[in-house]
């Protein structure tokens, strides 16, 4: 569903509503950036919480994000990808060095083992209605790669196509493609061997 | 999602649901139980269960007043203003801090200890080459006669 081109070239209207606010915010708008986080806010906490598995550091990494977009929106170029592309790949950023961090915290012993593995979320599991299916969907993305598991919420959450999400993370569509197989391959692969029978009105998804 | 919150979206982001950002605009899609023309398929159907497995309350105008007020927030001036916040940067920027404060340190000390600098550095060769001891205590004597620094 991410906003492509039109056959007639031109730029779909919610990208041109995120460079003209990434144009204000880099003029020193402060209102232009409250409206950008009200459009993508969301959008990264969802993608840093479920990569991290810890709201906590995905709160910050969300303002963190916001305030690069703030410092460095002069530098941002429109004709060298979307704004939303942008905002995703420096939150990628900050996630890949939140997980670095906490594996050279796990190495020199100031975290334990069992808080480097992203944790489940209770909280959730009752706010989305503990649906199975969602149960584990969760348990399986967080059992995923890091690559696959980023490429899978890039496409999911964040909405982005596969060109986008080479662009966040500094690969190539082929080799984004391949992850994106492999992630779904393996979700489906963790519904199907331990969902349990449920009769004749079980649901057919995948 | 309610009847209430999509209306609520609908006033945030307008009448096209295909317009509003990501991830509301799927949100927004499966309430109206419609899927875009590329949204079709086994593939699009786990998508939307991983965004579905993603979903949780978020607040917006929270986020939007602590990143406010974070830049409103005057910078404080660290005493190593040159090296990187160890809190909250990488582990690249914290590895080229120490590195940086260790070469400070270092040149700082060599400069510091200046005077018997090329006396060490002598000596250390004459030892590093096997010199008997003798000839360790000429190295030094030799060096100050050639005018080393006192």
């Amino acid at each position: 569903m991410e906003a492509q081109e039109t056959p007639s070239g031109e730029i779909p209207p919610q990208d041109q509503v995120d460079e003209a606010l990434v144009a204000r915010i880099a003029a020193g708008d402060p209102l232009a950036l409250g409206r950008l986080i009200d459009r993508h806010g969301r959008g990264l906490r969802l993608f840093a919480g479920r990569y991290l598995g810890r709201s906590d550091e995905a709160e910050d990494i969300v303002q963190d994000v916001f305030l690069s977009v703030w410092k460095h929106a002069g530098g941002f170029d429109p004709r060298k990808g979307k704004a939303t592309t942008w905002l995703y790949r420096i939150a990628a950023n900050r996630c890949i060095d939140v997980r670095r961090w906490r594996r050279l915290r796990v190495f020199v012993g100031l975290e334990g083992m069992d808080e480097r593995l992203p944790s489940g979320d209770p909280e959730a599991d009752i706010l989305v209605g503990a649906r199975q299916e969602l149960t584990l969907v969760r348990a399986g993305l967080d059992a995923l790669p890091e690559r696959q598991r980023m490429a899978i919420l890039l496409r999911a959450v964040a909405d982005l196509d596969v060109p986008a999400i080479a662009e966040v993370m500094k690969t190539s569509p082929g080799a984004v493609e391949q992850l994106l197989v492999r992630a779904r391959r393996s979700l489906r692969a963790g519904i199907s061997g331990t969902r349990a029978p449920q009769g004749g009105n079980e649901r057919k998804w995948i | 999602m309610t009847r209430g919150e999509f209306e609520r979206l609908k006033s945030r982001f307008g009448e096209d649901v295909e317009a509003w950002p990501a991830p509301f605009r799927a949100e927004g899609l499966i309430f109206l139980g419609r899927v875009s023309g590329t949204e079709r398929g086994e593939d699009a159907m786990l998508d939307r269960f991983v965004l579905e497995a993603s979903l949780r309350p978020t607040d917006e105008s929270h986020l939007a007043r602590k990143v406010l007020s974070r830049i409103g927030r005057h910078p404080e001036r660290r005493v190593f203003g040159l090296l990187p916040d160890l809190r909250t940067g990488s582990p690249r920027q914290a590895a080229a801090g120490l590195a940086l404060a260790l070469a400070v340190c270092s040149a700082g000390g060599y400069f510091a200890a200046g005077v018997r600098t090329d006396r060490s550095d002598a000596f250390l060769l004459a030892l590093a080459v096997g010199a008997p001891p003798a000839e360790l205590a000429d190295t030094i004597a030799e060096a100050e006669a050639e005018g080393d620094k006192p």
